[in-house]
């Protein structure tokens, strides 16, 4: 089986990245807290923690977008979504066009920040929704307007 | 609450349609109007009785902690007050009920306090459940519930249920709701109703199950039972009921006569009680829940009604029908015994929407139900095996715990703390646990693809094996972890609107993953297995 062709937008390891960041910011706030409440952040259970969440937030943060990056790809034919995702555990996803229900997109704050839409293509079983993550604005933009206009051509249920 | 003044339009004629019966489902403005101008219908009379009686059970906790108070003070005014407010509030609840069947849609408004309106279209009914519990049964009630499939609903409130109407509407409101979509609409009334229910019923019903209470033998083989007492048992010692039987005079006596016997004499007696009082209690359960199961076939719904005392009725859609489960976890397994589900598009079994076909029975039984049920030639296959690497990962993640849980004692007796001969025997016990463990679920992992179909088995305690109709697939996952990558296995699965919603092929090498996609559904894997 063959890979998908198309990658995410190039600004999109900068949003992993930063979400990883965001994610890791209530942790160090946390061990700060407990130094000062402690009164001796200095000694060896502070330092250790502190040593140790700062190597996998650097992990986290560096490393993980950009494997993230070298693993994501999609494609859209005229029948079927296919998606790889992941980077620890990856995951190839095909949902067949006839079976779209709804074509969504998402932009969060930090998608709009740097210009990126998240496309999510649902079909009648919850375990079958396809995204497509990070894709540029225009992109995502072309792709909504594809996938509902192909699946506009199908007729039934979708179940 | 009584029918608005307009005149009806002419051919819908019909401002009071008896309770519990229902139109011919029908579309346009003309019904929508129609439907407007239905009176709202109240539930049975009968459950004004009902009502407080269910209230009060509901309730009996805080009623014996008032009786209680009321005993202590010597003034039962408090427990009176709380009996009268639920009764009155029971009464309530029938008197703000009210429901109608019109042409377009079901609808359903309740709330004492907060109205609430429940509006399901005609055509989106999945399928309609009718139960009976003891006192609906002596007043002749049945609960009605219809369910739409909703994927997203949550809580009581978003459940359509009709509780009660009179048990002899039932089966003819049941098969003309389930009826379907037909044109033109006809003129509605309650005759015609009951007609075109008729005649959407297919008339040959074929038994395809019938319960005998041989069956009984499987109920213990299920760890509800056990589990069911180990609470009771815990729940009593909250309470500190423990500690008084502990003190009783007959059990300090019984206790004595173990310091004799020994302490593990008296576990293995403690664990045999358990077991019998589990079992007994199971097959209690079980007489209950699904005597008298039997299964019906009229070639477009499957019947399925059981229960001794709370009698349930289902009703599986055969065109919602994508497969059958047959679950076998590893005593039912030992005991010969198996369950057996539908996989309906819509139902899940989660929500109180039932899709059983068979509870414990006997295996051979339950396959050829499934067969009967799947229908055409669905002759039993071999499974086919997933190879070497599947194997291995099934023993490296049974016996990794147990090497870690060795490597810590290990540091622990290095470290100095004392560590007995138990703790290594325990080790031992629990590594060979394991190592069965994992052999067993390799020799249940396992897939076939017979045309048109999915079969995928897998697990050791929670042995199930799914199949699945092509058909009913709107989807593929093909999902490694970087250990599968590395072991070159991948699991597939396979996503569906109908049952769990997603089946499982574990641990499938990783170059016929692709090749099982395009057998069961050719194409799904379109322009990109060309590429290869």
């Amino acid at each position: 089986m063959a890979d998908p062709q198309w990658r995410p937008s190039t600004r999109a390891p900068q949003l992993w990245a930063i979400n990883a960041a965001l994610m890791w910011i209530p942790v160090f706030i946390a061990q700060i807290v407990w130094g000062f409440v402690d009164g001796r952040w200095t000694t060896w259970p502070h330092v250790a923690v502190f040593v140790v969440s700062l190597a996998v937030a650097a992990t986290h943060v560096l490393v993980v977008p950009q494997w993230r990056y070298r693993v994501h790809r999609w494609e859209i034919s005229a029948d079927a979504v296919y998606t790889k995702t992941g980077w620890f555990t990856q995951e190839r996803r095909i949902a067949p066009i006839s079976r779209v229900q709804t074509v969504d997109t998402e932009r969060g704050p930090l998608d709009r920040m740097l210009g990126l839409a998240t496309v999510t293509v649902t079909t009648a079983s919850s375990a079958g929704a396809v995204t497509i993550t990070a894709l540029d604005r225009e992109v995502a933009d072309r792709t909504v307007a594809q996938l509902t206009e192909i699946a506009g051509r199908n007729v039934g249920d979708a179940t | 609450m009584t029918a608005p003044g307009h005149p009806a339009p002419p051919h819908y004629a019909t401002p009071h349609p008896a309770p519990g019966t229902a139109p011919p489902e029908a579309s346009g403005a003309a019904a929508l109007a129609a439907e407007q101008e239905q009176p709202w219908l109240r539930l049975d009379k009968r459950m004004l009785l009902v009502h407080p009686v269910d209230e009060v059970v509901k309730l009996l906790p805080v009623l014996l902690i008032s009786l209680v108070v009321g005993t202590q003070s010597g003034n039962h005014t408090f427990g009176l007050i709380v009996v009268a407010v639920l009764v009155a509030y029971a009464l309530l609840r029938w008197f703000t009920t009210g429901y109608r069947i019109g042409p377009v849609h079901v609808q359903l408004r309740t709330g004492v306090f907060q109205k609430n309106l429940l509006s399901v279209p005609r055509n989106r009914i999945r399928s309609v459940d009718v139960e009976s519990g003891v006192l609906h049964r002596v007043l002749g009630l049945s609960v009605v519930r219809i369910g739409t499939g909703q994927q997203s609903g949550h809580g009581d409130s978003k459940r359509f249920e009709l509780n009660a109407l009179d048990s002899a509407l039932v089966p003819a409101l049941r098969a003309a709701l389930l009826a379907g979509h037909r044109e033109p609409a006809a003129p509605v009334d309650a005759e015609a109703a009951q007609l075109g229910a008729d005649a959407g019923t297919p008339r040959r019903e074929t038994e395809i199950a019938h319960w005998t209470p041989a069956w009984v033998r499987y109920a213990p083989f299920s760890v509800t039972g056990v589990l069911t007492v180990a609470a009771a048992i815990g729940l009593a010692f909250q309470y500190g009921l423990g500690k008084r039987i502990a003190d009783s005079s007959a059990v300090s006596r019984g206790v004595d006569s173990m310091q004799h016997l020994g302490i593990a004499a008296a576990v293995a007696l403690g664990l045999v009680a358990l077991i019998v009082v589990a079992s007994g209690l199971s097959c209690v359960r079980y007489l209950i829940a699904f005597g008298n199961l039997r299964v019906t076939d009229n070639g477009k719904v499957l019947h399925v009604s059981h229960g001794l005392l709370k009698i349930r009725q289902t009703t599986l859609d055969r065109a919602r029908l994508r497969g059958t489960s047959l679950r076998e976890p590893l005593l039912l397994r030992a005991a010969g015994g198996a369950h057996l589900d539908a996989i309906m598009t819509g139902i899940s079994s989660g929500k109180g929407q039932s899709t059983l076909l068979m509870p414990q029975a006997p295996r051979a039984e339950a396959e050829r139900v499934a067969a009967v049920v799947l229908g055409g030639d669905h002759s039993p296959v071999e499974l086919a095996p997933h190879g070497p690497a599947a194997r291995r990962r099934r023993y490296t993640r049974a016996l990794l715990p147990v090497a870690a849980l060795a490597v810590a004692t290990a540091v622990a007796t290095a470290m100095g703390v004392p560590m007995g001969w138990q703790a290594w025997a325990g080790l031992a016990a629990l590594a060979a646990a394991a190592t069965a463990l994992a052999w067993d679920r390799y020799r249940g992992l396992g897939h076939a693809t017979p045309p048109g179909w999915l079969i995928t088995r897998s697990g050791s305690l929670d042995r199930s094996r799914a199949s699945l109709e092509a058909d009913g697939i709107i989807g593929w996952t093909v999902r490694q972890s970087w250990f599968q990558r590395r072991a070159g296995v991948a699991t597939v699965v396979a996503a569906t609107p109908a049952g769990a919603g997603h089946y499982e092929v574990l641990d499938l090498p990783a170059d016929r993953a692709w090749a099982l996609i395009e057998t069961v559904t050719p194409g799904a894997g379109d322009i990109w297995t060309r590429d290869t």
